[in-house]
């Protein structure tokens, strides 16, 4: 099906990699943080790549992309997805959590899957932030995301691993839209 | 007298840039120079002269405002100017109607 002109405008504007550079680079050091045991990292990783791609949106991509202010139907579109959304993660972690500890009971069957909540809950998020952007490969990233961590509860290499790969396979694409967004500004300043 | 079958099209807004520029700013409540430039793949040149033709036509509106710091002059279509493309779309509707399939 052919996507509206107004949505194909929404989706290129998140085209330039950084947010998929930043979250990348964030799920790699999460995974470090895993294995290193410094479990702050986890708290303060996400919030800190936010900020740091809201800078680097306005000073890298801006100047060479334009500004732009999507229509307030489009932004409030945005904003209640994005609370109906949260609300349904946080409902599916505590359903996971109820039905692990209450209905199968045990700590034991907790053990074998705790390992892959982490990337699976950084795959939900994916999943949510390709839904809000509309840009898909962020569904791709869930997937991506939701193996690795299905992966650790096989390999039993602890959460760490899992998020490590799936952070450079996320970070690896930023990079190589990042790199193609600048090619592309290089050429059209040079038609100019 | 009755009104024509085929209806005449509003030449000013029936130029290729100006059309182009107006069907992006239809979609966004304000967009920057560089973003307009970027996106309509219109010269420099060309996209400014439009810019100013339109703004004197009451089509568009340029407004300067301070974000983060900086100075930025954004570009936003005005009700003159979305009234105009709205009848401008159903003049075209009526024009590719009256073209046998």
């Amino acid at each position: 099906m052919m996507r509206s002109p107004e949505v194909r405008l929404f989706q290129a504007y998140w085209d330039d990699g950084t947010l998929d550079l930043l979250a990348g680079g964030a799920v790699v050091l999460m995974g470090v943080g895993y294995m290193l045991e410094l479990f702050l990292a986890e708290v303060i990783v996400l919030p800190l790549a936010l900020a740091v791609w809201a800078v680097l949106r306005k000073w890298l991509v801006e100047p060479r992309a334009g500004y732009v202010e999507f229509s307030r139907r489009r932004r409030e579109r945005t904003r209640h997805e994005l609370l109906a959304t949260v609300a349904v993660g946080a409902g599916v972690l505590v359903l996971f959590l109820a039905l692990v500890v209450l209905v199968r009971g045990g700590t034991a069957v907790l053990g074998a899957y705790v390992d892959a909540l982490p990337a699976l809950l950084l795959a939900l998020l994916a999943a949510v932030t390709g839904m809000l952007t509309r840009a898909w490969r962020f569904a791709v990233y869930a997937g991506v995301l939701a193996v690795a961590g299905a992966g650790t509860v096989v390999a039993g290499t602890g959460p760490g691993l899992a998020l490590v790969v799936g952070g450079l396979i996320v970070w690896g694409v930023g990079m190589v839209l990042l790199v193609r967004f600048l090619a592309a500004s290089r050429r059209f300043e040079a038609s100019e | 007298m009755a009104p024509p079958v085929v209806p005449e099209v509003d030449g000013f807004l029936h130029e290729p840039a100006r059309l182009r520029v107006l069907a992006f700013l239809a979609m966004v409540d304000a967009a920057d120079f560089m973003y307009l430039l970027r996106q309509t793949g219109l010269s420099r040149g060309n996209l400014s002269v439009q810019m100013g033709r339109m703004e004197e036509h009451g089509l568009v509106r340029a407004s300067k405002r301070e974000v983060d710091g900086r100075l930025r002059t954004t570009f936003a279509l005005t009700e003159d100017g979305l009234t105009a493309l709205r009848g401008y779309k159903e003049t075209m509707h009526r024009i590719l109607a009256a073209i046998p399939d």
